[in-house]
């Protein structure tokens, strides 16, 4: 109920601009003003101009192309990793709700012992047992939401199946899967969205620490939490290499923020006060 | 109620075993050989083989996690494989001078976070009302490890002067010097997390002060003061103690990054540094004390919950 | 020329003890020392040590032998004077008396004779035991003489027990070294925060009259090289143990602040696994050095602080092989001729290992990545823990960044690593050349310096021909320093001498 009048005007400049991002994201590796790895010893450390817009970093690589560039990384993983907690959490969670009994115990019991570890850890702990990489970051990520997206799905798929149409289904002989697949699913989605769109945020967030880590995309890729932290001894001299990928994380974590926010005032006020990380 | 409770600890020791186990098999599943990392580099195979004889690696892990588990109940975390002293002690420490660095944060995560909604919902629409809404818009969305950098900056290259890193006992430093070296990394802890709760505590007391017990203490005459802090702050602030149990894993988090950058020796430090050097013993036992840590803070959240507010369902998990 | 070796034969058998007449006044009232470095200090256990970090501890709470100064001449410490029979074989060390543990009894023979067992005992796994593989036996003629024979003939015995973990620690206090270290050193043991500080008391008993001056020493720990550095311009720290190239620039203008860089032995490169992969061909080995310019390295790595070298000599050193040309441009066509007859027309594709939170070994791993490219070396940057390094890593992995400390003699710098039946030969890259063999052992069987020189350089002439592995650059080493800090000279080996340092109130 809050602003209801001035939101979709937040929301409208929050799509726009996150859309943009991913435009710009998905060319970016095409459209970069200079080779992202190309060396230039001569020009190394130097402060933003027309030439070099974010200046370049100590090995003489143009910032502005290597932000440009390692967009992606971030909406991977936040896109990527939600999506995994998504294909892994709501089927999960609808299974709780419809077998109730020793499968909803074994795997409520799982999530409560998967939401009791805090997330950083979970994510240290997961790649510690592998090689990091783009993806292995990306899964783990993904594997630490997959408890709330299984809690809410199954919190949702509770009311509706205690709905008449769940019923009238059950009676024509529906099967399970039908049953979750045709009539629950359907009706679910739109907590399920919500929550989502809020839950994108926290992923990237939560990348780009594990990269900062050093537990992401390896060098030289230009993810912008190792940027981030590739950019520490230079803080002083070269204050740019890390305000300029830091800058944009803000960003695109604001503008992700406020169109996940808005959605949520759109289709399910009530929800408000209830997102959480 | 007392049911309620019981059951509720008896989960949270549940969920402490279970991650005893967990912890242990991703812990054994780590690349790399524990003999080679106390040997070094001039390791012979035969020493190797010695070694892990004499640590009991080539027992079965059912044995091996008995060994440890049994040695956890008795509060023995074993030895350091790295620093040859007890881990325990290590841990301990470690975990003492974390909590200092997280409660302060969490009390001033609730004080400033809860205050600030509350001013925000009464005066909605106000500009105050939008120079917050906007801060907290950004400020979420500022990582720890982001906060950090900037700090850095502006203190280091900016300013010229730093305030201190590190950490000094309270018996040492007296309170002026212990509460310096807090400054820094409270104030980059704090930041996002008191955005997140008092937008938190804006949206439940806007839906508060719309509710009907509120518009029927308006109706009744009730003084604009006690409609608000009687009536629906209460109500409000349930939401606020949910979120706040949230935010220490999100604590957790940030302390990790946090405590390296700032050189405050805490568990968060503790935990890179073990998983850095393959310490086994340091971080099972330092990943045992934080789950225990966040599950016993999402108990007393919950207790709190139930003791606030009379309508909770006791029947169960329903999320 | 700071790396300028002694010529270790030249003087004369004995060694006197140098003057102690010190004046009086010069005692305690020091004050205390700040020292900030960069990683925990793990292991205590003097014997253990590993990082660069506990050498420091290292030298200031224990004493060897011998002791090395900042010029890398070697001194008496402990030994008070020694000498060495005719064959090199038989050295006979006479201990200093009344020299006394910290708060304990006084150290004899027994001590060092029992040290010196635990050190080269394989349980112990100290990381020293190699260089003290010719110990083939010890004597205690009386409670302060120590006679150790050798296997073979070594003319720098008595520099190599200056070494970082040849130290003598009360003999029936080994079990408790990793938790209470005791030494006979200018510094007593006090406390110690894992992953905070270390706090170090002046010795009082400490047996060099007058000595130390200062009356304590905090070795802080703080991670983050930018808030070392902040720390030290603030004040809140007096040293700063081991700055970064980028760092010495930008602290120059600092007028509370001197820098000191220096150049040493110490090296970092990429090791090439000679045994299995693509580099046990040597015409790859060799496109690599034609492919990458080490003076490109040295600038983007280093940016300037460090100096391209053909192998741990450095070039300020007097048997560094000058005539041997260190290409300063690439020759691609020439790198991709000899991997297109070396099997490779379409280019090497191999993950490098780079240890992770090692900034100068990173971006040395980032740089050859790049540098390496046009000739067809298509290397993927693959981060590892340096603690996995010694188990899936070293002697292993096809190529990899690693790096070594200054040794104190050119024989261990370069005998252990090269011949090919050295210590680290096999953990590092299995390089198997009877050219460099037979340098090596010629110049540690010869006693003239000249002799040495010849063949030290012959064999960095047969190293740029059949390349071992990319010793890319000697790195320099450099601290910085609060103006009130008095007396304490940057050591080629990384460690400081504080015996007479003090910081002005």
């Amino acid at each position: 109920m809050l602003g209801r009048r001035h939101l979709p005007r937040t929301l409208t400049i929050g799509s726009v601009v996150v859309l943009l991002i991913v435009v710009l994201a998905a060319l970016g590796p095409w459209i970069t003003p200079y080779a992202t790895d190309a060396f230039a010893v001569r020009e190394r450390l130097q402060a933003p101009s027309a030439a070099h817009w974010f200046g370049t970093d100590e090995f003489g690589r143009d910032v502005f192309s290597r932000v440009l560039a390692g967009a992606h990384y971030s909406l991977l993983m936040g896109f990527g990793a939600t999506g995994i907690s998504l294909l892994i959490g709501v089927p999960l969670g609808m299974l709780a709700a419809f077998h109730r009994g020793w499968v909803e115990e074994l795997i409520m019991r799982g999530v409560d012992l998967l939401i009791s570890i805090p997330p950083v850890l979970l994510g240290l702990l997961i790649l510690a047992t592998a090689d990091p990489g783009l993806f292995k970051t990306i899964i783990a990520v993904g594997v630490v939401y997959v408890p709330i997206m299984t809690r809410l799905a199954r919190a949702v798929s509770l009311s509706l199946l205690a709905e008449d149409f769940v019923d009238a289904a059950r009676a024509r002989g529906d099967g399970a899967v039908r049953i979750l697949w045709r009539e629950i699913l359907p009706n679910a989605w739109p907590p399920i969205i919500v929550e989502t769109s809020l839950r994108i945020t926290f992923a990237i967030l939560l990348g780009s620490a594990l990269s900062f880590l050093g537990l992401g995309p390896q060098p030289p890729a230009s993810e912008w939490g190792l940027m981030i932290a590739e950019s520490r001894p230079f803080i002083e001299e070269a204050p740019w290499i890390g305000l300029a990928p830091g800058l944009c994380l803000c960003l695109l974590l604001v503008m992700v923020n406020i169109v996940g926010e808005g959605l949520r005032d759109l289709l399910d006020p009530r929800l408000q006060g209830r997102g959480h990380g | 109620m007392t049911a309620y409770i019981l059951r509720r600890m008896l989960s949270v020791v549940a969920v402490v075993w279970a991650m005893t186990v967990l912890v242990f098999c991703i812990v054994h599943l780590l690349p790399g050989s524990v003999a080679h990392m106390i040997l070094g580099e001039f390791a012979t195979d035969d020493a190797i083989r010695l070694l892990e004889a004499r640590l009991g690696l080539n027992d079965p892990l059912a044995t091996q996690y008995w060994r440890w588990f049994s040695g956890l109940l008795r509060g023995d975390f074993g030895l350091s494989l790295t620093m040859e002293r007890p881990a325990g002690p290590i841990i301990l420490e470690a975990l003492g001078r974390s909590a200092i660095l997280a409660g302060i944060s969490i009390v001033l995560v609730a004080t400033i976070g809860i205050a600030l909604g509350i001013h925000s919902a009464v005066n909605k629409g106000s500009p105050s009302d939008h120079a917050l809404t906007l801060a907290q818009y950004f400020f979420i969305a500022v990582p720890e490890f982001f906060w950090c950098i900037l700090a850095i900056l502006l203190f280091a290259a900016w300013l010229g002067w730093l305030p201190a890193t590190g950490y000094t006992p309270l018996a040492e430093g007296g309170l002026l010097g212990w509460g310096r070296h807090l400054v820094l990394p409270v104030a980059t802890l704090v930041l996002g997390l008191i955005a997140h709760v008092s937008r938190m505590v804006r949206s439940s007391m806007l839906e508060a002060l719309d509710s009907q017990y509120v518009l029927a203490a308006r109706a009744k005459g009730l003084a604009e003061r006690i409609v608000l802090y009687r009536h629906a702050l209460p109500n409000a602030l349930l939401p606020a103690i949910t979120v706040l149990a949230v935010d220490v894993g999100l604590l957790i988090g940030g302390i990790v990054v946090v405590e390296t950058v700032f050189a405050y020796p805490g568990l968060g430090r503790m935990l890179v540094y073990a998983i850095d050097n393959q310490d086994l013993p340091l971080m099972m036992g330092g990943m045992i004390v934080v789950t225990c840590v966040y599950a016993l803070a999402n108990l007393a959240a919950d207790i709190l919950y139930a003791v606030l507010n009379p309508r909770i369902r006791y029947g169960g998990a329903a999320t | 020329m700071p790396l300028m070796r002694r010529d270790i034969l030249a003087l004369p058998a004995i060694v006197a003890a140098a003057s102690l007449s010190r004046p009086a006044s010069a005692q305690a009232g020091g004050g205390v020392l700040r020292i900030v470095v960069g990683s925990n200090l793990r292991m205590l256990d003097v014997h253990k040590t590993t990082t660069g970090e506990e050498y420091i501890y290292d030298v200031l709470v224990f004493n060897g032998l011998t002791r090395m100064r900042e010029d890398m001449q070697i001194e008496p410490d402990l030994a008070e004077s020694w000498s060495y029979s005719e064959d090199l074989k038989t050295w006979t060390f006479r201990l200093r008396r009344g020299v006394k543990f910290h708060g304990g009894r006084e150290m004899e023979a027994a001590d060092v004779i029992a040290n010196f067992r635990r050190i080269m005992d394989p349980e112990t796994a100290s990381a020293a035991r190699s260089n003290y593989d010719m110990i083939a036996g010890m004597d205690a003629p009386d409670a302060y003489t120590v006679v150790f024979n050798l296997s073979y003939p070594y003319g720098g015995f008595a520099d190599i027990l200056s070494d970082r973990q040849a130290k003598i620690v009360p003999r029936e206090a080994f079990g408790t070294q990793a938790t209470q270290p005791v030494g006979t050193g200018p510094f007593m043991f006090r406390s110690y925060t894992p992953g905070d500080r270390m706090l170090l008391a002046r010795n009082p008993d400490y047996f060099e009259p007058g000595k130390p001056r200062l009356d304590g020493i905090e070795i802080r720990i703080m991670p983050e090289m930018a808030v070392r550095v902040a720390a030290l311009q603030a004040g809140d720290v007096d040293v700063v143990w081991d700055l970064g190239p980028e760092n010495v620039r930008a602290l120059r203008d600092n007028r509370a602040v001197r820098v000191e860089s220096i150049a040493t032995s110490t090296w970092d490169g990429a090791i090439l696994n000679n045994q299995t992969g693509p580099f046990s061909d040597i015409r790859v080995r060799q496109a690599l050095h034609l492919a990458v310019p080490k003076a490109d390295i040295v600038e983007l790595v280093l940016f300037g602080e460090g100096a391209p070298t053909l192998s741990p000599i450095p070039p300020t050193h007097p048997f560094f092989a000058g005539d041997v040309p260190i290409p300063a441009r690439a020759d691609v066509a020439g790198a991709r001729r000899l991997l297109a007859q070396a099997g490779h027309a379409r280019g090497i594709r191999v993950p490098i290992v780079v240890p992770v939170g090692r900034p100068l070994r990173e971006r040395l791993g980032v740089a050859l990545q790049q540098l390496g490219r046009p000739a067809g070396f298509e290397f993927e940057v693959q981060r590892v823990p340096y603690a996995r390094y010694s188990a899936e890593v070293s002697g292993k992995a096809p190529i990899y960044i690693d790096g070594f400390f200054a040794r104190p003699t050119v024989d261990t710098a370069l005998y252990p690593f090269l011949h090919s039946r050295g210590s680290w030969n096999t953990r590092l890259w299995h390089y198997n050349e009877p050219r460099v063999d037979a340098a090596l052992e010629a110049a540690r069987l010869t006693g003239d310096v000249a002799q040495q020189r010849t063949h030290y350089q012959a064999m960095q002439r047969v190293l740029a021909e059949n390349p071992a592995s990319f010793f890319a650059y000697t790195m320099n080493f450099a601290c910085g320093y609060r103006t009130t800090v008095r007396d304490i000279a940057t050591h080629p080996m990384r460690w400081f001498d504080l015996r007479n340092a003090a910081v002005a109130s």
